[in-house]
């Protein structure tokens, strides 16, 4: 997955090579690889330092973050209350079935 | 069980009274306990079967045998966080183990990454929303037909992961044990799971660029 949100080509390239090369800096790549444990929480502490001063400079990756965390949202609320809400009734006799199961059980 | 059980039991557990109570006439062969149980939880399990399995009847035959088995056997358990918690978990399990007997009949097992259908996941259309905030997009039932139509086109080996990452709220380590996985492995797999979802609502944040 290459950056984010970066337009131009030609601006891609510039930023790519002015972060990778400036000390503690991190490119848009770098950066995306850091997501899922900053998301986590278990991200170490020095790649945080980066990770932060990275969101600090970049516009696109401050988009691409907030947008990456409302998805994780959106699939957490969504999913449960769309699913739910289709799910059907259960079936006439399953609690017959059950109560039968557990006498068998029991026996 | 006794009161005096029944409460220390619930100190002990955390649970509710309501719930201890409900386990205690679970136990007991209660048929109106059963029938709460039953209605409380059916749509949220079939829902989790659903997703797991992507087929709604085999997905009813997964959680009806899954609640036949855990209620038969109760009295020799106690469902811990939650009875609600306690049977979810017992209904992914079986739905995973289900999808593994079948994926082994069809030589695709679950904890290998099939290249070919990572790279071709279906996004479904995108639809022209322009609202920002996460309580805007969830409130809109477009946007969540929209977020659940791509999960279910996610396949399994990304799918399963965010159902239990990101909806049931398991810890990458918790997810990772249950699937088999490593946590190296889950992660880049949670990761394109995320990112087909997000692409797929890119069209919601288009407004804000």
């Amino acid at each position: 997955m290459p950056m984010p949100y970066c337009n131009h080509p030609l601006q891609r390239a510039m930023k790519r090579g002015l972060l990778k090369w400036m000390p503690g800096l991190i490119t848009c790549e770098e950066f995306e690889q850091f997501v899922v444990d900053y998301i986590d929480g278990t991200l170490a502490d020095n790649k945080l330092k980066v990770f932060k001063l990275h969101l600090k400079i970049c516009p696109e990756c401050r988009d691409y973050i907030q947008h990456y965390q409302q998805t994780i949202e959106l699939a957490n609320r969504a999913g449960d209350v769309q699913l739910v809400k289709d799910a059907g009734d259960p079936p006439a006799d399953l609690v017959a079935a059950i109560l039968d199961a557990q006498r068998k059980n029991i026996n | 069980m006794d009161a005096n059980e029944i409460e220390i039991d619930r100190r002990n557990s955390g649970q509710s009274s309501a719930e201890t109570r409900l386990i205690a006439d679970l136990k007991a062969g209660s048929e109106d306990a059963v029938r709460l149980l039953v209605e409380k939880n059916w749509g949220a399990l079939v829902a989790i079967a659903e997703l797991i399995l992507s087929d709604r009847h085999h997905a009813e035959d997964v959680v009806q045998e899954s609640l036949m088995r855990a209620l038969a056997k109760i009295d020799s358990f106690q469902p811990r966080p939650t009875i609600t918690a306690w049977l979810k978990r017992i209904v992914m399990n079986a739905a995973i183990s289900s999808l593994r007997s079948q994926n082994r009949r069809r030589e695709s097992p679950l904890h290998t990454i099939n290249p070919e259908l990572d790279n071709g996941i279906r996004i479904p259309a995108l639809t022209d929303l322009s609202t920002k905030s996460t309580e805007d997009l969830v409130s809109n039932a477009q946007t969540r037909k929209q977020v659940t139509d791509t999960i279910a086109t996610l396949p399994e080996t990304l799918r399963i992961p965010l159902l239990l990452r990101d909806i049931e709220g398991y810890t990458t380590r918790e997810t990772a044990e249950i699937l088999e996985l490593t946590e190296a492995n889950l992660k880049i797999r949670l990761h394109r799971a995320r990112t087909a979802l997000r692409q797929s609502l890119q069209a919601l944040w288009a407004g804000s660029h």
